[in-house]
C-alpha cells in the first residue's frame, strides 16, 4: 500500500480493537509506556506496551512492540469523549467531551509505591456551554487549555490537588474552536477554528490573556495544529481545504508575535483532520549539511484515509535573507483504516520510539505504525 | 438501553455485512451494484420536518437526477456520493435538519465504504455556503446526533422513510 517512489515505508506494528464506536483521539503518555484512546462510546481505553525481545525478525529498524489492554475508564461523560491529553508528568489525563465538560483523571497512589490503582476523576471542569473539542497541557504542565463549539478558548491554571483556576476566557473566534496547541517552550497558545483562522494568545503579566495575532489563509475549517517540536519556530495547520500550511512564528512573550505562511503541503484528497510533528530519529544516514537544520517529520491524516509523512528541512541562507523550508513527502500509506476516516494521528514522544506513531479511525480501531527509510 | 441508544446515534452502520467484506474485487462488484435509483429509494420517503404528511419527494426537495457518484482513486474501492437537495424556499430554516436527515438515512443504510456529501442545490438557499459547510462537518454532525431532542424529531421524519 505504500507508494513505491517514496524513500521511507510505513509498517503496521499493532492494531488495537475494543471501542464500540468511532475512535476520535489518542494520546501517548510522555513518561510511561501507556497509550490512551477515546471514543464516541464515551470510554477511554488504556494499553501498556513493551519491546518484544522474543521476536527473531531480522529487521531491527522497526521496534517490536507488544500491547496489552490494561483498563477501560467509563468516564461518566454523558456524550462522546472527543479529545484527551496527558500532563507532562504523565500522571494526569484530561478528557474533553461533547457533554461540555473537561475531566481530570489520575491514578490511586494509596500504597505509596507509585501509581498503580484505578483511574479516578479528580476534577470536572465546567464552564463551556457546548461540546468541548480539544484539550492541551502547556510544556510546564502549569496551564491547561480547552476549546469548544461555544467559540471560546479557556486557559486554566493547574494547582496542587487537582484544583484548577480559570485564568482567561478568550472569545476571539467567530465559530467553533476545533483545536488548541501549546508552544513547546513558551507560554504561547494556538487555536484553530471552523471560522478558517488560527489565533495565537499570550499572557499579559499585568493583565489577562489576549489574542496576539490571527493567521488567515486557509479556505475552510482548520481542524488541527502542530508546533515544530524542538523550538516552536513553526506552526503547522491542517484544514478542511485539504492542505497543510506551515507558518513561521516570530516574536514571543517579550515582543510582538507574528506568523507568516511559508509553505503549503498538498497531497490529501479531503479534510486533514490530524497532524503531528516529531523531531524524528537521528541516525548516521541523515547527516546534516551546512546551512541546514532538520526540523523532523510531520505526519498528516484525514477523511481520505491517507497518511502522509513529510520531512521538513530549514535552509538557513547566508546574509540577511529569511530562511527557506524544504518539504518532501517521504512516505505515504493509503487506506490506513481501510475505508474509514482517520480522525487522529500522534507520534510517540518517548526516546527510541521517535519513528512510531498511532492513528485512530472511524472503525473504532487504534493502529500503531513505524516509519523507516528504505535506502540510505 | 444505552447500547441501543448509542447504536441509533452511531454515524455508521453496524451491519455485520460490512465486516464480512474484505476482498477488494468483491467490494468493487458490490459498489457497482448501487445506483442513483437505489439511493433515491432510500431518501424519497423521508418526511418533511415542517409538513410531516409530505415526503421530500412530494415537495421536490430531492430527486434522482440530483444524486451523483465520484470514484475515489485511493487504492481501495470507495465511492463518494453527492446528494443535492432543493429547499422549498431560499430562506428555509429547516434546511440543516433536512440535510441531516438525508445524511443519517444514508449512513444507516449504506455500507461504510460510501462517503456522502450532502449539499443544497447551487442557488437554492441564501445561506448555501454555511449550510454546506455545516452538513459536511463530521464533528458537528456527530454532536448533533447526540442531542436527544433533535434525534427524536429526526427519527419521526425517518420513520416515514422506512415503511
Amino acid at each position: 500500500m505504500t507508494d513505491q517512489q517514496t524513500p521511507a515505508t510505513i509498517t503496521l506494528l499493532a492494531e488495537l480493537e475494543g471501542h464500540d464506536d468511532r475512535a476520535w483521539h489518542i494520546a501517548w503518555n510522555p513518561q510511561r509506556p501507556i497509550i490512551a484512546s477515546c471514543s464516541a462510546d464515551k470510554t477511554v481505553r488504556m494499553y501498556n506496551y513493551q519491546t518484544d525481545t522474543s521476536s527473531s525478525d531480522s529487521d531491527s529498524s522497526s521496534p517490536h512492540l507488544k500491547f496489552a489492554h490494561t483498563t477501560t475508564i467509563p468516564t461518566g461523560h454523558t456524550k462522546t469523549v472527543r479529545g484527551i491529553a496527558w500532563s507532562p508528568s504523565g500522571k494526569t489525563l484530561a478528557t474533553a467531551s461533547f457533554d461540555a465538560n473537561i475531566g481530570i483523571w489520575s491514578q490511586d497512589d494509596d500504597d505509596g509505591e507509585g501509581p498503580s490503582g484505578e483511574w479516578e476523576c479528580m476534577s470536572l471542569l465546567e464552564g463551556h456551554e457546548t461540546e468541548c473539542k480539544s484539550v492541551a497541557y502547556s510544556n510546564s504542565g502549569n496551564l491547561l487549555a480547552s476549546c469548544s463549539r461555544d467559540k471560546t478558548v479557556w486557559v486554566w491554571e493547574v494547582h496542587p490537588d487537582s484544583d484548577f483556576e480559570c485564568m482567561g476566557v478568550l472569545m476571539e473566534h467567530t465559530q467553533d474552536v476545533k483545536c488548541v496547541a501549546w508552544h513547546p517552550k513558551e507560554e504561547i497558545l494556538a487555536s484553530a477554528s471552523y471560522d478558517d483562522t488560527i489565533k495565537l494568545y499570550l499572557d499579559d503579566p499585568s493583565d489577562d490573556w489576549f489574542c496576539a495575532t490571527t493567521l488567515s489563509g486557509h479556505e475552510s475549517t482548520v481542524w488541527t495544529l502542530a508546533w515544530e517540536p524542538r523550538n516552536g519556530k513553526y506552526l503547522a495547520s491542517g484544514s478542511d481545504d485539504g492542505t497543510i500550511r506551515l507558518w513561521r512564528i516570530t516574536g514571543g512573550q517579550m515582543n510582538e508575535v507574528k506568523g507568516e505562511c511559508v509553505a503549503s503541503l498538498e497531497g490529501h484528497k479531503g479534510s486533514v483532520y490530524s497532524i503531528s510533528w516529531t523531531p524524528g530519529k537521528h541516525d548516521s544516514t541523515a547527516m546534516e549539511e551546512d546551512g541546514q537544520e532538520r526540523l523532523g517529520w510531520l505526519a498528516s491524516a484525514g477523511g481520505d484515509g491517507i497518511v502522509i509523512v513529510w520531512e521538513i528541512i530549514e535552509q538557513i541562507p547566508s546574509g540577511s535573507e529569511k530562511p527557506k523550508l524544504t518539504t518532501r513527502r517521504i512516505a505515504q500509506l493509503n487506506a490506513a483504516h481501510d475505508v474509514f476516516d482517520v480522525n487522529s494521528l500522534v507520534w510517540c514522544p518517548r526516546s527510541g520510539l521517535e519513528n512510531v506513531f498511532a492513528t485512530a479511525g472511524d472503525d473504532g480501531h487504534i493502529k500503531v505504525w513505524a516509519v523507516n527509510y528504505t535506502s540510505p | 438501553t444505552a447500547a441501543s441508544f448509542s447504536k441509533n446515534n452511531s454515524l455508521w452502520l453496524d451491519g455485520e455485512d460490512d465486516q464480512d467484506i474484505e476482498g477488494g474485487e468483491e467490494n468493487l462488484d458490490i459498489a457497482e451494484d448501487i445506483d442513483q435509483e437505489e439511493i433515491f429509494e432510500l431518501i424519497r420517503s423521508i418526511s418533511d420536518p415542517e409538513h410531516r404528511s409530505m415526503t421530500l419527494e412530494q415537495l421536490a426537495v430531492v430527486s434522482a437526477p440530483e444524486i451523483s457518484f465520484d470514484s475515489v482513486d485511493d487504492g481501495i474501492p470507495s465511492r463518494r456520493i453527492k446528494v443535492e437537495f432543493t429547499p422549498t424556499v431560499p430562506h428555509c430554516g429547516m434546511s440543516t435538519f433536512i440535510g441531516l436527515s438525508i445524511r443519517v438515512r444514508l449512513l444507516r443504510s449504506l455500507p461504510t465504504r460510501f462517503k456522502v456529501d450532502i449539499r443544497v442545490k447551487p442557488g437554492s438557499h441564501q445561506s448555501e455556503h454555511a449550510l454546506n459547510k455545516q452538513l459536511n462537518d463530521k464533528e458537528r454532525v456527530a454532536a448533533a446526533l447526540e442531542n436527544p431532542a433533535l434525534v427524536e424529531v429526526l427519527e419521526q421524519c425517518l420513520a416515514g422513510a422506512t415503511e
